[in-house]
């Protein structure tokens, strides 16, 4: 298990303060109490008289708020699965546990990730008497694919004044997959072929071209002993091997790239922040397209590779029942943009695949020489090529014109599902 | 394939209500706040066309959806006009005098209000007043009472800020959607919340009314809470000192340090102020000041430990120079506190000052940074060396003393048959050694229509060293002597520990120079119970005032000289005894950790403390312990994962030949079954820790016998 890093206990109490304690009508309050207090310089003008009607305010809603704080018991939770863009909700009941009546209930979820969006926080129960119940809705609106481990639900009461909140309830939500949305392409122009596949069946499921017995022939010292026909053997007083028709599938690999150059320099993240809420449009709509295409060869009895060229190479095989089209989606809501480029080190990874690869379908978000060499080193290995580039404007080199089957999309053109074919 | 999940966060929450109530809410806010800065700033005007535009704004249907850039664009376009509203008509009359910036803070006020009037207009997707609305308030209500008010004008704004407070609050109340309440609806919330406003409108006038009329204590009390010594720090060595100034000094924090001197021999008397005139009991300096321009350091003054640029005063007299290192206080920055005859100074300062009684002040010091300077053994004997101006100063009684005629007789009994200037001198001081008495309290009459040094001559009360220097100065110069009133501190205490010579602020002092026709000459007039001396400070004060000024030269030295610093340390830790001692102490606590520690780890790793085993464990564990040295130098060291069993197999494999070691592989299997079974007796354990004693001195005995043989 991961050490948590170790956090001041001033720091962990101004990260409460600021992120559950004050509501936005708080920070609000307690910026200007700052603000008024040069007016404690002198008090020849009355600019004192503000900061201190202010600090009351601060003071004793603070104090009233600890006093009202309420004893809560939540049950409830939220779906575990949601496609991006899509809000998830959930309902939640709350029951007073306490003595006193509870004023003014609200649900609040700190630190939630910036793709995800509290819809409607404002809804509140006014008063929940003692071992009275109510329930209160969640929405959370997702704004980009991806895994994420929410953190608590904290019921609270925001009396008096929706200033401060108090309740230490917690309620935990769990993990949230948000697979990434696509549209379903109506077809796909594969350029197929066979190839052997030296896993054989292991690397297949139950249905296909299962390993067909020809014959037993003699033993040749250095092949594998599992091969040996015993009672062939016993009879003839010599080793004899069984032998098999070898296997040939169609092999696609998808590769997807998800090279996302910086803005400025290497500590530019600390300036512009890492991804977007929404994520980069070019990558979202490229795992977005990598959706279909898994879905559309889904249908198909072709095996498929998903290499994810990211800071390590991300590699999953499905197709013909090795693993459902829901692992797909799991798979494409996890991947990352790299901000370095990454061809240089994931093209011999890839190449060593390539012996067995039919078929490449390559989702580039730009065309330069990285990827320039690794698409050579694709058609050279002898796989039948596909690339689509997803790009808004002019890519980095021209498009090579000895290529033949390159498409070039928009993300708005994906994003709308005005990409039925392929 | 898209899994979805619906919102559900429609009706029956009380939406429409909510937002209406806000919007009321925000209109009468608002309407406050116009009015508010309105009766500060007694415009009428634009008060009551804004509170119009708000009002239209707040009922009328009219509404814009403006895009973010047009609404930064909404945002610009007010500042610019009431930027050319403030070009075009600056001055409002109750906005001058304090600040020069008050006229811009009244059009910021107006700024704010017309921006929150703006937002009426405004049709947002949620139909709601944004959150900041009242924090635009804020900032309009702080820059309109940038104002000097009346009584009346602050009780007034006082409750339109309660108001305020009161309306903000129900702003934010409003700004959530509640769920319908069923049955009969409860009374307890709204009660509660109307307290709680009640409570800050309360608390807000009461602290208002507190800070309004005790500011000047309250001041006075963050003052002295953050530093101390700041009040009364310079009282006795400004330009005008009045009598009882030193006396304030000596009384106010009497044990604090004042001044830690370095030098060869007992500084005694340190000047921070000469004086030359008296008046109306105030003594001040009329001697004109020079300022001292940066010289390169001669070779023949011995370096200083801290940093600085050196100064001339005057030329050295001899080949060799005394220094004089002196670290103030932190509250006596701006006097340098010196000796007489002063040749060099050497300071952090870029314009130090002399005057022409060698008085040195720099008005640039860090407070608290070190200085030297540099004496020498010569006298200066050649003339008073001042201007006849200044000498005519320096000779010259107060008005009041020559008109006096008891004052008068008084000095003609003094110097009755005294010509030269060294016999009134004398005559002087045997006078006040005859007849003076000392108090730090002198209990001047109330309604003394004459001067206190006067009245002092006079009646001769007990008083403290201002007095009988003041006095002094006027008896010699009603004697025609040459002569000037000097504040300082006298040092005879002197830290065993460093050397260093130790002002206190009990140690002020004040007394007189006089010139008696060859150099100028030190006269102490006041009785010796009033003399400055060296008290008796307790031994750990004393250290810790050692280490406090080791430490603050230590950051001096730092400054200067960085990590050199460092190589210095190590000298002075291996060289002193104290360096040594400190050495010891360290490697005793570093010791006494590690040992500490290493318990820790093995109650750690036993999961029990030595303190909770039975006595019959710890009875075996000593027993195995004493075996364990024995035997290692025939198998080596038993291994803690080993067990006891393993290592009685690892023993007896070298064990063959000899009985010794058979004994100890036997004495390994019991222990190992008495030490883990369910109940042992005390005579079983006994009986074990005897035979391991035994065994011990057989197998010291075998090993001796066993090198005998190797070397033999």
């Amino acid at each position: 298990m991961a050490r948590r890093r170790y956090v001041p206990w001033t720091l962990r109490y101004w990260r409460y303060l600021w992120r559950f304690k004050l509501t936005p009508g708080g920070r609000l309050l307690f910026w200007s109490v700052l603000l008024t207090a040069a007016g404690l310089a002198t008090v020849i003008i009355p600019v004192y008289q503000v900061f201190c009607v202010l600090l009351s305010t601060y003071l004793i809603v603070w104090l009233v708020n600890l006093l009202f704080r309420p004893s809560l018991l939540t049950k409830g939770q939220l779906p575990h699965r949601v496609t991006a863009g899509d809000e998830v909700a959930g309902e939640f009941q709350l029951t007073n546990v306490s003595w006193r009546p509870a004023y003014d209930l609200m649900l609040w979820v700190i630190s939630l990730p910036k793709s995800l969006r509290l819809k409607s926080p404002d809804l509140a129960i006014p008063r929940l008497g003692p071992g009275q119940s109510a329930t209160l809705p969640l929405v959370i609106e997702t704004r980009r694919r991806g895994v994420y481990e929410l953190p608590d639900l904290r019921p609270h009461s925001t009396f008096p004044f929706n200033l401060m909140r108090g309740g230490a309830t917690r309620h935990p939500l769990g993990v949230l997959l948000v697979v990434p949305r696509f549209h379903r392409l109506t077809e796909i122009d594969v350029p197929a072929g066979l190839r052997y596949q030296p896993g054989g069946v292991a690397l297949s499921s139950h249905v296909g071209e299962s390993p067909e017995y020809i014959g037993n022939r003699e033993y040749i010292p250095g092949e594998p002993a599992r091969r040996l026909d015993f009672r062939s053997w016993a009879r003839l007083a010599r080793p004899v091997v069984r032998e098999f028709h070898e296997e040939y599938y169609c092999r696609i690999a998808l590769i997807l790239d998800t090279y996302i150059p910086r803005r400025g320099g290497r500590y530019s993240d600390l300036l512009w922040g890492t991804a977007p809420p929404e994520g980069y449009p070019e990558l979202e709509s490229a795992i977005s397209l990598a959706a279909s295409v898994a879905d559309s060869l889904a249908a198909t009895e072709h095996l498929i590779d998903i290499f994810a060229a990211g800071p390590e190479l991300y590699v999953f095989r499905a197709g013909r029942q090795i693993a459902h089209f829901d692992n797909v989606l799991e798979i494409l809501a996890s991947v990352e943009a790299c901000h370095v480029n990454p061809f240089e080190k994931v093209g011999p990874a890839v190449a060593e695949e390539l012996h067995s690869i039919t078929t490449a379908i390559c989702i580039f978000l730009d065309w330069d020489a990285s990827r320039e060499t690794m698409v050579r080193r694709i058609i050279e290995a002898g796989c039948q090529l596909k690339l689509i580039i997803v790009r808004d404007g002019e890519t980095s080199l021209p498009l090579p014109s000895d290529l033949s089957d390159v498409t070039l999309l928009t993300p708005e053109a994906i994003t709308s599902g005005g990409v039925d074919y392929l | 394939m898209n899994v979805s999940a619906r919102p559900s966060t429609e009706a029956p929450y009380g939406f429409e209500r909510s937002r209406s109530l806000q919007r009321w809410l925000a209109l009468f806010l608002l309407c406050l706040e116009i009015g508010a800065t309105g009766y500060l700033g007694k415009t009428v005007v634009f008060s009551l066309v804004l509170m119009s535009v708000t009002v239209a704004g707040a009922l009328s249907p009219l509404r814009f959806r403006p895009s973010r850039q047009r609404s930064y664009d909404l945002i610009a376009g007010l500042g610019i006009l009431f930027s050319v509203k403030y070009l075009v008509a600056p001055d409002n009359l109750r906005y001058v005098g304090l600040l020069p910036s008050q006229q811009i803070a009244f059009t910021v006020s107006q700024f704010f209000l017309a921006l929150q009037a703006a937002q009426f207009f405004i049709d947002r997707p949620d139909h709601r007043m944004p959150v900041y609305f009242p924090a635009l308030g804020v900032g309009a209500l702080v820059c309109a009472a940038i104002v000097e008010v009346t009584a009346q004008e602050r009780e007034i704004f006082q409750l339109l800020c309660a108001g305020f407070a009161a309306l903000s609050a129900a702003f934010y109340d409003a700004s959530r959607r509640f769920s319908p309440t069923r049955g009969r609806r409860s009374v307890g919330r709204p009660v509660a919340a109307i307290i709680t406003l009640v409570l800050v409108s309360i608390a807000g006038w009461t602290t208002a009314t507190v800070l309004h009329r005790y500011e000047k204590q309250m001041d006075r009390f963050v003052m002295q809470f953050l530093d101390p010594r700041a009040e009364g720090g310079e009282i006795g060595f400004s330009d005008e000192v009045r009598l009882g100034s030193v006396s304030l000094q000596k009384s106010t924090a009497a044990d604090e340090i004042a001044l830690r001197v370095q030098c060869p021999s007992p500084p005694t008397y340190l000047r921070g102020g000469a004086f030359d005139v008296y008046h109306d009991q105030q003594w001040s300096s009329s001697s004109s000041t020079r300022v001292l321009r940066k010289e390169n350091r001669p070779h023949v003054l011995p370096e200083a430990v801290h940093g600085g640029n050196c100064f001339r005063i005057s030329n050295l007299r001899t080949p060799s120079a005394n220094r004089y290192t002196i670290w103030p206080s932190r509250s006596l920055s701006r006097n340098l506190f010196t000796p007489r005859d002063v040749r060099y100074l050497e300071a952090a300062t870029e314009l130090p000052m002399v005057d022409a009684s060698g008085i040195l002040r720099a008005e640039d010091t860090v407070p608290g940074a070190p200085y030297s300077v540099y004496t020498d053994d010569a006298f200066d004997q050649d003339t008073l060396n001042a201007s006849d101006e200044q000498k005519q100063k320096l000779s010259t009684p107060p008005d009041w003393a020559a008109s006096d005629p008891e004052i008068r007789e008084i000095a003609d009994r003094i110097f009755q048959g005294k010509t030269e200037a060294r016999e009134k001198i004398g005559a002087v001081i045997n006078w006040f050694r005859t007849r003076g008495r000392y108090s730090l309290e002198v209990k001047v009459p109330d309604g003394l229509l004459e001067d206190s040094v006067q009245w002092f001559l006079k009646e001769n009360p007990p008083a403290h060293c201002e007095f009988f220097a003041s006095a002094t100065v006027v008896l010699l110069r009603m004697a025609g002597v040459h002569c000037r009133y000097v504040t300082g501190f006298l040092i005879t205490e002197q830290n065993p520990y460093g050397g260093s010579w130790t002002a206190r602020n009990r140690d002020a002092h004040a007394w007189v120079e006089a010139w008696d026709g060859t150099s100028w000459i030190v006269i102490e007039t006041t009785p010796s119970e009033g003399i400055p001396t060296a008290a008796g400070i307790g031994t750990w004060q004393t250290l810790k005032e050692y280490v406090v000024g080791r430490t603050q030269r230590i950051r001096a030295v730092w400054q200067q000289r960085r990590f050199g610093l460092i190589g210095d340390l190590v000298v002075l830790l291996l060289t002193t005894p104290f360096g040594l001692a400190y050495l010891l102490l360290l490697t005793l606590i570093g010791i006494l950790i590690s040992r500490r520690r290493r318990l820790l780890r093995i109650e750690r790793m036993s999961g029990r403390s030595t303190d909770t085993l039975s006595p019959e464990v710890v009875q075996l564990q000593s027993a195995v312990n004493r075996l364990d040295k024995a035997v290692r130098h025939f198998t080596g060291r038993r291994s803690p994962a080993e067990t006891l069993h393993s290592f009685a197999s690892r023993l007896n494999s070298v064990a063959a030949g000899s009985s010794e070691l058979q004994a100890a592989v036997s004495w390994y299997r019991r222990y190992s079954m008495l030490r883990y079974a369910a109940t042992r007796s005390g005579e079983e354990v006994d009986a074990l820790e005897e035979e391991a004693k035994g065994l011990v001195r057989s197998l010291k005995r075998l090993r001796r016998n066993r090198l005998v043989v190797k070397r033999g």
